[in-house]
């Protein structure tokens, strides 16, 4: 299935799709766009040539992808093209939540989990955007860790406005963590945690936040969750898979700037 | 062991187990910088109910976060009411 607005650039049997992304074009300050799928060609003339279409007609001065570790032919065609990897993501996934046990230690806190109220909301964007190491955006050298947090902050942006559920842990009227999250339209059982932070100074405490919110979504009858972490963040790898989650799919992110784009 | 001796050598063994050079403990030290990751510090504050006999941040009405060595073990050492 393709991203709602994508565009395609096919020669002969090759087909990439991708898409512009007007919020990283605005945070990163050059064109840029994504690109979601690669069907190469056998012959690498039409798979050069698609590429080069895919520069040509977004005009993107960096283009990035993200495609599975194990896809040898993708790998070996975005690295021929100058693209590098710059970031390995893992997609996680518990599933049977209802028949999980979340480690007591990590639950027996009487930590109360919330859903956030708009007030909420304007301290997660006031702060949210501080929060975050990893992404592929933090790992790449490629961008500055203030376009990378102006980025987030773009996200966050969209994510309150659209009105995406977001879950917080508050201290005394202070938000020190949320996690926003969405329901599988056509399986509502299912949610996805898209995106979640931990106020600075309280990193450690993260696993009691997470397992209550985990704890939280298992009370309310969610049968699996679904997220993608950074491979690189350890800490919370490895809270995950304590929390009983499992590695489903390994990622790299390709990324590419143009010359232009570096000056 | 005085409490102080086992909070920090049980901190030094989480430490050691999540492959991580263990630093100079010095109470100002923010946790954040002894090596322990999020769940190394869960593990540590269940390892030291079972050795202590109790968790001083269980069920507390407003629960407290410690974010230096020193601090760490000043709540171990003067536990709160729960």
């Amino acid at each position: 299935m393709s991203e709602p607005g994508s565009l395609f650039s096919s020669v002969e049997d090759c087909h990439i799709e991708y898409t512009p992304r007007p919020w990283d074009t605005e945070a990163f300050g050059c064109k840029s766009a994504e690109i979601l799928k690669v069907q190469l060609s056998s012959k690498r003339e039409c798979n050069a040539l698609a590429l080069e279409n895919v520069f040509k007609h977004s005009g993107a001065q960096f283009l990035y992808g993200r495609f599975s570790a194990n896809d040898r032919k993708i790998k070996e065609f975005l690295c021929s093209h100058g693209f590098s990897i710059y970031e390995t993501a893992l997609d996680l996934s518990l599933p049977r939540l209802q028949d999980q046990s979340i480690p007591l230690f990590l639950v027996k806190r009487n930590i109360q989990v919330r859903i956030a109220e708009k007030k909420d909301m304007a301290e997660i964007l006031e702060k949210g955007s501080q929060m975050f190491s990893y992404s592929r955006f933090h790992e790449s050298p490629l961008v500055s860790v203030e376009n990378a947090n102006r980025r987030i902050s773009i996200w966050l942006n969209h994510l309150i406005d659209t009105h995406e559920s977001c879950l917080v842990y508050s201290q005394e009227e202070r938000v020190v963590a949320f996690i926003f999250y969405s329901v599988d339209g056509q399986r509502p059982d299912t949610v996805r945690l898209v995106l979640g932070g931990t106020l600075p100074g309280y990193e450690l405490y993260s696993p009691y936040f997470w397992a209550s919110f985990v704890q939280y979504f298992k009370n309310q009858g969610v049968r699996k969750l679904l997220t993608r972490i950074s491979a690189a963040n350890e800490g919370v790898a490895n809270l995950y898979f304590k929390l009983g989650f499992q590695l489903v799919r390994t990622l790299f992110d390709y990324q590419y700037v143009s010359p232009v784009a570096k000056q | 062991m005085t409490i102080r001796e086992l909070v920090i050598e049980v901190l030094k063994q989480v430490i050691v187990e999540r492959e991580r050079q263990v630093p100079d403990l010095l109470d100002s030290m923010p946790l954040s910088e002894t090596g322990l990751d999020s769940l190394g510090f869960a593990v540590l504050v269940a390892r030291l109910e079972d050795q202590l006999g109790f968790d001083p941040f269980l069920n507390l009405n407003n629960p407290i976060f410690p974010r230096t060595v020193g601090e760490l073990v000043e709540t171990y050492e003067s536990p709160r009411e729960h």
